[in-house]
């Protein structure tokens, strides 16, 4: 490529580039280096020019060649009526003009680019990221609603589990029976039962421990070999219900078995069916020390 | 090719603009396609993206539970879905390259749902739109069928399956975990989410809920990108009974020891508080509600209240009710009992025969005098109008429904206007009407509760919302109620009709009941064909429990006391105790 035109810096006092202010060069000079007079011709200094370029008309150099007395060409101003009535028009436009000369300026500039660049990358990533979050988000609903199924499955599981009839046919095979109620009467009292009642009332004896037999605890049938087993040691059995009702007196209503003298402990005293000892009475008597029971038999008022 | 003389210059600028040309050239093409796209294809485009990048699904509304007063369940739901095949998408996908062959769908689906093999695949190699594979498929199939179709080959690294033509609609599937307890109360559910009668019906509105639609993106993978709820969804709001489920078990134990015993057409037990909470409903034959198909169509009916009969001697009270309440009799007032009396033209006798005698109303009622009672009514007509036992009747709420919120009959009551001569000679007694045993069950709750009549009710909490009961309307003085258990309580003392049944320890009252069926066809009363039935309640003093017993057409016939009695011994004892009511 060769040069097609060379041209030369404008004089100092040209009008184009304004004779008060210095010229760049002069600002931007190093210090230490020798600071080129403005007056002085700068040297020529060749570009390579664009194709084309030289054909573009010089508008500076149109205006340099246009004789002083001939005005430039200017579009007719508008009759003073046009002019009032498109005033509104021209205001209202002003705002906007304004907005456009601030982006013109805000984005023209080199620095912005980079900035632009990166807005839009944020952007870029900003959607990413809600893309991403949105897909956890509807990850996490899949998920929720299959622990949820999952929750009602197990749900009717433990229901079907817990059903009464499956534990009672459960127990059944176990061995277990349901409690008979017929087995289970009532007695009246008479006026004095309570005060006799109230005087059977002992403290509990102090050196009472429990039975390492839970069974025991309950009532069932002790254990060969526990503490509780009928005699060996002091009996621990169901209490008895007082001195055996005899025929006649109806029942007998154990209290809590209290201690006998050998700590012999009785459970839950039996409510008596009619002149019979508990249901669940007279247990464990047979240990070396006599009964312990001390639950009252109540006589039918 | 450069001419001659001429600058490179201006040979470059020339390829820079035929350049520019094409590329001017390609852009206008692509925005004419474009252009193209956003106009003329633009609907067919955006439904065929939408089609495969957004999948509208419907996300099931699981149904409320049914619980007892105690929690205990006794409906409960599973998540399930109906599973269907496309038959079309089969073919497609065998004839894939690599196809999947309709073989392999089917023995997946026999494997994991538990059908058959071959009928499977002659239902996905047919001709149809779609085939139902199987209904109501629990979860837990599901899961499996789709852990299996995803588990790969470790040759080929292929899917064991493509489950595409394979189409599965949520349904709920209801579990009934103590089986037939309850069965005809609860009704029942069927496929396509539908209930099936008793209170799955009449509470679906409160148990069904609402099912939502969710639209899902999703990518080319199949991964969910977002998923946006267009309805959301309601879930079933659960339903907490009045019922208690130990009281129900032993009411069905009580009457299957009944019904094998007796034979009975269908019998039912009520159990009920004096302010109307139903604590048991039960029936027998008992029917599972999670195999509705498993029994006979008049054996899921609700015999409490959708069986209509004559109700018989259990009747007499409303007539001593009403002439006490009026003033007409006093617990001491005196009547002439003959063995049989006449109504205009018919002999109406006694159960038994027995000379003339002097009665009190509370002995019309012990000894179940039909002359007694038809002695009691006509005078209450008498002093009080023609239509005033009609009216007591409609007041303790015979002729129109109790209002328990089941489907119940209302049963019948003639009006006045139609009467015949002997009609008066009927209804005292318990005939010529037709009622249903949750009727006769809120008459005795009426005098249990101290002439405070409360429309039965089988519904506690609806969601956490307690539901009230009514407040009741008041029927009888409460001395004229006190007065009437008195009276009824001598039913169950020597020389009652109900003297054998026997509660240790309790006072019961009530009475008995025994009518013969009408004969459709000859319209008249059938001997050794009756319902027997007995109505009660306990403590006597203080009453805390309402039950009824009704049989219909126990074998070889038989008395309300002996068929009826022993259940309702049964269950009284059992409900006193296990309630902890204090004996008196």
């Amino acid at each position: 490529m060769s040069p097609v035109t060379a041209r030369t810096a404008p004089p100092p006092d040209s009008p184009v580039l304004g004779g008060g202010r210095p010229a760049p060069a002069e600002r931007r000079a190093p210090a230490g280096r020798p600071v080129r007079d403005a007056a002085s011709p700068r040297p020529a200094r060749s570009r390579p020019v664009r194709p084309g370029e030289g054909r573009r008309p010089d508008r500076a150099a149109d205006a340099r060649r246009r004789p002083a007395g001939r005005p430039s060409p200017r579009p007719a101003a508008a009759p003073l009526p046009v002019r009032v009535l498109l005033l509104p028009v021209r205001l209202a436009l002003v705002p906007l003009a304004l907005a456009l000369h601030v982006m013109r300026r805000a984005t023209g500039g080199r620095p912005w680019l980079p900035l632009i660049l990166l807005a839009g990358c944020g952007i870029i990533a900003l959607h990413a990221t809600t893309l991403q979050l949105n897909r956890t988000i509807a990850e996490r609903d899949v998920d929720v609603a299959k622990l949820e199924r999952s929750t009602a499955t197990l749900r009717s599981e433990v229901s079907r589990l817990g059903a009464p009839d499956r534990i009672t046919r459960a127990a059944g095979l176990l061995g277990m029976v349901p409690a008979d109620p017929q087995g289970v009467s009532y007695l009246s009292s008479g006026d004095a039962d309570a005060a006799k009642a109230a005087k059977m009332v002992v403290p509990p004896n102090a050196t009472w421990q429990p039975s390492p037999n839970p069974s025991a605890q309950n009532g069932d049938a002790p254990d060969a070999d526990g503490d509780a087993a009928t005699g060996a040691g002091p009996a621990t059995g169901t209490g008895v219900t007082g001195a055996s009702p005899t025929a006649g007196v109806a029942g007998a209503t154990g209290t809590t078995g209290t201690t006998g003298p050998e700590g012999a402990t009785g459970t839950t005293g039996a409510t008596g069916t009619d002149g019979a000892t508990g249901t669940t009475g007279a247990e464990g008597t047979a240990g070396g020390e006599p009964p312990a029971g001390t639950g009252a038999g109540t006589p039918d008022g | 090719m450069r001419a001659r003389g001429e600058p490179v210059a201006m040979v470059v600028d020339r390829r820079l603009r035929v350049l520019f040309l094409i590329a001017m050239v390609l852009l206008s093409l692509a925005g004419m396609r474009s252009v193209w796209f956003a106009i003329a294809k633009a609907d067919t485009l955006r439904d065929r993206a939408h089609g495969q990048q957004t999948i509208q699904r419907d996300v099931l509304a699981m149904r409320g539970e049914i619980v007892d007063r105690n929690g205990v369940p006794l409906a409960v739901t599973e998540p399930a879905a109906d599973v269907s095949v496309s038959p079309q998408q089969v073919e497609e996908l065998r004839r894939q390259s690599p196809g999947q062959e309709p073989i392999v769908l089917a023995r997946l689906l026999a494997r994991t749902l538990g059908v058959d093999q071959a009928e499977t695949l002659e239902k996905i190699t047919s001709r149809k739109q779609f085939v139902y594979i199987a209904l109501r498929v629990p979860e837990t199939k599901i899961q499996r069928l789709r852990d299996l179709a995803a588990k790969k080959d470790p040759r080929t690294g292929r899917r064991a399956a493509n489950l595409v033509p394979v189409h599965l609609e949520p349904r709920n599937r209801r579990i009934y975990p103590n089986q037939a307890m309850a069965g005809q109360l609860l009704g029942g559910y069927g496929d396509y989410d539908k209930a099936l009668g008793g209170l799955e019906t009449s509470l679906d509105e409160v148990l069904r809920g609402r099912t939502g639609k969710v639209l899902q993106t999703q990518a080319g993978s199949g991964s969910a990108l977002s998923r946006r709820v267009v309805e959301p969804t309601v879930p079933g709001k659960d339903v907490e009974l009045t019922l208690d489920a130990r009281i129900q078990a032993k009411a069905e134990e009580a009457l299957q020891e009944l019904g094998q015993t007796y034979r009975p057409k269908r019998a039912t037990a009520i159990v009920m508080r004096p302010d109307g909470e139903v604590l048991s409903m039960a029936n027998w034959p008992r029917v599972d509600p999670n195999d509705p198909a498993g029994s006979p169509q008049y054996a899921k009916q609700n015999t409490a209240t959708n069986f209509i009969y004559e109700p018989g001697s259990t009747f007499k009270a409303v007539a001593v009710a009403a002439a006490l309440q009026d003033r007409v009799v006093t617990p001491e007032t005196t009547f002439t009992v003959p063995y049989q009396i006449n109504v205009a033209d018919r002999t109406i006798a006694d159960s038994h025969p027995h000379g003339t005698e002097t009665m009190t109303p509370g002995r019309i009622l012990s000894q179940s005098s039909n002359v007694g009672a038809i002695q009691v009514g006509l005078r209450l007509n008498e002093r009080k109008g023609k239509d005033a036992f009609d009216k007591w009747m409609r007041r303790f709420g015979f002729g129109s429904k109790t209002g328990i919120g089941l489907g119940e009959e209302q049963g019948l009551l003639l009006p006045v206007d139609q009467y015949s001569g002997s009609t008066m000679g009927n209804l005292p007694i318990g005939q010529g009407q037709m009622v249903t045993p949750i009727q006769i069950a809120s008459l005795y709750a009426t005098i249990a509760g101290r002439g405070m009549r409360h429309e039965p009710r089988l519904v506690r909490k609806v969601g956490d919302k307690p539901v009230a009961g009514s407040d009741g309307r008041r029927v009888l003085r409460p001395a004229v109620a006190k007065e009437v258990a008195d009276m009824l309580a001598g039913v169950f003392e020597a020389g009652g009709t109900a003297s054998a049944v026997k509660v240790p320890g309790y006072t019961l009252a009530g009475k008995t009941g025994t009518s013969n069926v009408v004969d459709p066809d000859t319209g008249e009363y059938v001997e050794n064909r009756n319902v027997a039935s007995i109505a009660g309640f306990a403590p006597a003093r203080d009453p805390k429990v309402v039950i009824v017993v009704v049989a219909e057409e126990p074998a070889g016939g038989g008395y309300g006391a002996t068929v009826t009695g022993p259940a309702f011994a049964d269950i009284a004892r059992f409900v006193l105790q296990y309630q902890k009511i204090p004996p008196g």
